[in-house]
């Protein structure tokens, strides 16, 4: 302390220096803290607030404070009762959109739930220079509304808009073309419009995607869910696809993905990725396509309907679109031939940061390393639903890409269960920050058996008991690529060897760079009765900065035995010491709500499985969706789960996507630092009227009065 | 857009200039280098270049920094990757020396370092308290009780 008598501090900054880094602090908590350190540092962090999702009870925004006065985007989307109406919720709804325009002034990004078109006829008025807006709908749309009445409501008074987002929006295909017709100025200046809407069983219609792309002709990014699917009536082919290159030139990013895919539930790893339909896409449209839209940076196209022989039409896409950075396809078969050294279709695509191939059934370790070889600057990759993928291949594609790639999600590829997948990613282990893994442990325990049989043998030894041979495999790998590889090439190909041998000798000794040192991001998917104890021993034992976890368990409970053991193995991450936040989300484990079956278990016992001993992790934040009874509609919090939930007591955010009973919810109140609590039914369909048993409006604002009297440090 | 005004200049290579401290200190900086500052940019523009630069408000073991990390982010054909680690590692010290940083590249219109720079110091702000944020930046001016309860029911309003 002594020598930095003379040392510059925070005060000999210029305001405008402060105000410039306040300006890059973009966490709320931070935020919050910063207001509360002096005067000045209140003026400055509220004139770069910018940002801001409303919390509190819609009743109680007669009291919403005026020092956010620069807030440019506003989120009234979570405000409390959730998904009810703000225009139904208060006395006067006028004067509560007035008494917001008087507060946030500034808004041109507006986020907003909208039951009705009637919370959009008071809202929007008071902002008429919106720029910006994304409605939330997870409730029906009203079945009396006329065609298209939210968004005329939305056009009228919006006449600036150049961006619409209705992702989360429910509402019909048919409601949005004649509206956009009928406001042909705001149309064409629109920049933005997102229609990955996943409430649609069908998606748009050709001839939708037609008007559409007709009176939307500046759009930059342009997002749509459809169905390819020949055998449905208005499915898109190559017409659409020509509609928007020849209407739309100016696009940047453009994803057209099947409504199959947006349900985000796994394939099944044994499908071979064909299926029995062909898409109407042929490769001149799409050579086309590409030609046309040569400003494209981002293109997803998840068409889960064949796409043979792609191969060329991706070399044109290579040499037309070259600002082309993240590309997804989806069914597409082909995409590399894999003859020899020489690199065609997808792995010509060489300024790709970001792929993601699903499903391509003829693809295979040779296609993976080829495309590995072109597409040099990967950071993220992801591989879906490939049977003919082995872990050799992808490990030679992550050694290859070991100077880039910082992201991986491997899901649902036969021959990628838990342990081969994190065996692949070993030559980038030090340096991986986000990867996604199928917690399939086939064979595992059998192995540990083993090992613990003859305990002079490290685990990866009896995990790989064919290390000379792969050795010499991927050699023989290589072979083929050294031999008439320039010398740039030739010495990235030896650098991959000598990691891939340092690799394998680490592996022998066991404690040689065996920590996944900067991997901040994991995401599982685990199937229904399966445990997640054998996670460390699959391979990730040491994972020093891992902050947050997602969990996705999926299968249908009913018909299963009664798990042996009482847990899940949530217990099992406390050895992850930097583990912060959670997602746990079973909302695809299907079961019985009420009485079930004798010999099986209801829901609230499948849910004391999966939450049992989730108290023993220091968490900060969890986001939660309960197990669902589809025949009654029901995600509901169970008497166990809110037991066992309430034993975390280092929780400050808690979201449950489902409903609970008031009773239940007071048990949270014994978390003493809890803050943030909400119920949020955001899944198709949202219960219409959470009546009797449920939590109401009343129950809802009397646990949130009782939660917000407690002082909560910040 | 320095790299725009560097190209577009004809090649003459190792055209340097001084810089001085206000210590006395004396650096060399090529001038390629030297344009990702505006203010030299504008000097040399001026031909007021071929003495040496007297820059006042910065110290040699900070001018020293400055100009290495002008000559680093002047470099070709290095890959954003490393100069990324580079600029990493450049930036891990003290906060008061930080805030020198901050100050030189503010002086000097080097929009790149500004926004490095700056960028930590608002990571560093980020989980830390109201006190401890008080405590490393050396503020004493504090709010009243009533003042600090209002803006924490302000603050309330926000989710995190």
């Amino acid at each position: 302390m002594a020598t930095r008598y003379s040392a510059t501090d925070m005060g000999d900054l210029p305001d405008a220096i402060l105000s410039n880094i306040f300006s890059l602090v973009s966490d709320t908590r931070a935020r919050n803290a910063l207001s509360l350190v002096c005067r000045k540092y209140l003026a400055l962090e509220r004139a770069t607030r910018v940002s801001l999702t409303l919390r509190g009870n819609v009743r109680d925004l007669y009291r919403i404070p005026t020092g956010f006065r620069r807030v440019e985007h506003l989120d009234l989307s979570l405000l409390s009762p959730w998904g009810h109406d703000l225009a139904s919720s208060v006395h006067d709804p006028l004067l509560l959109a007035h008494r917001l325009r008087l507060a946030f002034p500034s808004v041109s990004s507006l986020t907003v739930y909208a039951r009705s078109p009637a919370t959009l006829q008071v809202l929007l008025p008071q902002w008429p220079h919106l720029r910006r807006v994304k409605l939330v709908r997870w409730h029906q749309r009203p079945l009396q509304s006329p065609l298209g009445a939210d968004f005329a409501t939305l056009f009228e008074h919006c006449r600036s808009l150049s961006a619409l987002d209705l992702s989360s929006f429910y509402y019909y295909t048919e409601d949005l073309p004649p509206a956009l017709q009928g406001y042909p100025l705001i149309a064409s200046s629109l920049t933005r419009l997102d229609l990955l809407t996943t409430s649609f069983s069908e998606g748009f219609k050709t001839e939708e995607i037609r008007v559409i792309a007709a009176a939307c002709g500046n759009l930059r990014e342009l997002l749509v869910a459809c169905t390819f699917d020949p055998r449905y009536f208005g499915f898109v082919g190559d017409q659409a696809l020509l509609d928007i290159a020849a209407n739309c030139p100016k696009l940047t990013l453009l994803h057209l993905v099947d409504t199959s895919s947006l349900s985000n539930s796994r394939g099944d790893p044994e499908d071979d990725g064909l299926t029995s339909e062909d898409a109407g896409i042929t490769r001149a449209a799409l050579v086309e396509v590409f030609s046309k839209l040569s400003l494209l940076e981002e293109l997803v196209l998840d068409v889960c309907r064949n796409v043979r022989e792609s191969g060329l039409a991706l070399e044109v896409l290579s040499s037309k679109c070259k600002n082309l950075r993240v590309l997804k396809l989806g069914q597409f078969h082909g995409v590399v031939m894999a003859i020899e050294s020489h690199l065609d279709g997808l792995a010509l695509c060489e300024g790709l940061t970001s792929l993601s191939i699903k499903n391509a059934a003829d693809l295979a370790d040779m296609g993976l390393i080829e495309i590995a070889r072109g597409c040099s600057k990967l950071r993220k990759f992801e591989i879906q639903g490939c049977k003919n993928v082995t872990w050799k291949g992808m490990r030679l594609l992550a050694s290859l890409l070991r100077r880039t790639l910082l992201d991986v999600r491997i899901s649902c590829c036969k021959n990628l269960d838990a342990a081969a997948s994190l065996r692949a990613m070993e030559p980038i282990r030090d340096r991986i920050q986000r990867l996604h893994i199928d917690c399939v442990w086939d064979g595992l325990e059998e192995r540990k058996r083993r090992e613990e049989a003859c305990p002079g043998f490290s685990l990866n030894e009896v995990a790989e008991p064919s290390v000379p041979s792969q050795s010499n495999e991927v050699m023989h790998f290589l072979g083929g690529s050294i031999d008439c590889e320039d010398t740039g090439r030739n010495k990235r190909c030896k650098y991959t060897l000598d990691s891939q041998f340092s690799n394998a000798a680490s592996n022998g000794n066991g404690f040689l760079c065996n920590s996944w040192e900067r991997l901040q991001y994991l995401s599982l998917w685990i199937g229904v009765g399966d445990l997640l104890t054998p996670l460390p021993m699959a391979g990730l034992e040491d994972c020093p900065n891992l902050e947050e976890i997602r969990i996705k368990v999926e299968g249908d409970c009913r018909g299963k035995p009664k798990p042996a053991v009482p847990a899940f193995g949530l217990s099992m991450l406390s050895c992850y010491p930097a583990l912060s936040k959670m997602q746990l989300d079973c909302g695809d484990a299907l079961g019985y709500a009420l009485t079930a079956p004798s010999g099986q278990m209801d829901l609230s016992l499948w849910e004391r499985f999966f939450l049992n001993g989730i108290g023993n992790l220091c968490l900060n934040e969890l986001d939660y969706w309960p197990p669902q009874d589809r025949d009654v509609n029901q995600r509901s919090l169970s008497l166990p789960a809110a037991g066992l939930l309430a034993q975390c007591l280092t929780l400050r955010k808690l979201f449950i996507h489902g409903t609970a009973h008031e009773h239940f919810m007071n048990f949270l109140l014994r978390i003493s630092n809890l803050r943030d609590v909400q119920l949020r039914e955001d899944y198709y369909p949202a219960p219409e009227n959470d009546m009797s048993t449920e939590m109401r409006v009343d129950s809802c604002s009397r646990f949130e009065d009782a939660l917000n009297r407690r002082y909560i440090l910040d | 857009m320095s790299s725009s005004s560097s190209s577009s200049l004809p090649p003459c290579p190792k055209k340097m200039i001084t810089l001085k401290s206000s210590d006395g200190e004396t650096f060399q900086i090529e001038e390629t280098a030297a344009l990702q500052s505006k203010t030299l940019e504008n000097m040399i523009d001026e031909n007021c270049a071929s003495t040496p630069i007297p820059l006042r408000s910065i110290n040699g073991k900070i001018l020293a920094k400055v100009v290495e990390f002008c000559n680093k982010h002047a470099e070709v054909g290095v890959d954003a990757e490393s100069l990324h680690a580079w600029d990493a590692e450049f930036v891990n010290v003290e906060y008061t020396t930080l805030f020198d940083y901050i100050l030189a590249a503010n002086f000097l219109e080097i929009p790149t370092l500004l926004d490095l720079a700056s960028g930590v110091v608002g990571d560093m702000i980020k989980g830390k308290t109201p006190d401890e944020i008080r405590k490393m930046f050396n503020i004493n001016d504090a709010f009243s009780p009533e003042e600090e309860e209002e803006v924490r029911r302000a603050n309330q309003w926000a989710f995190e």
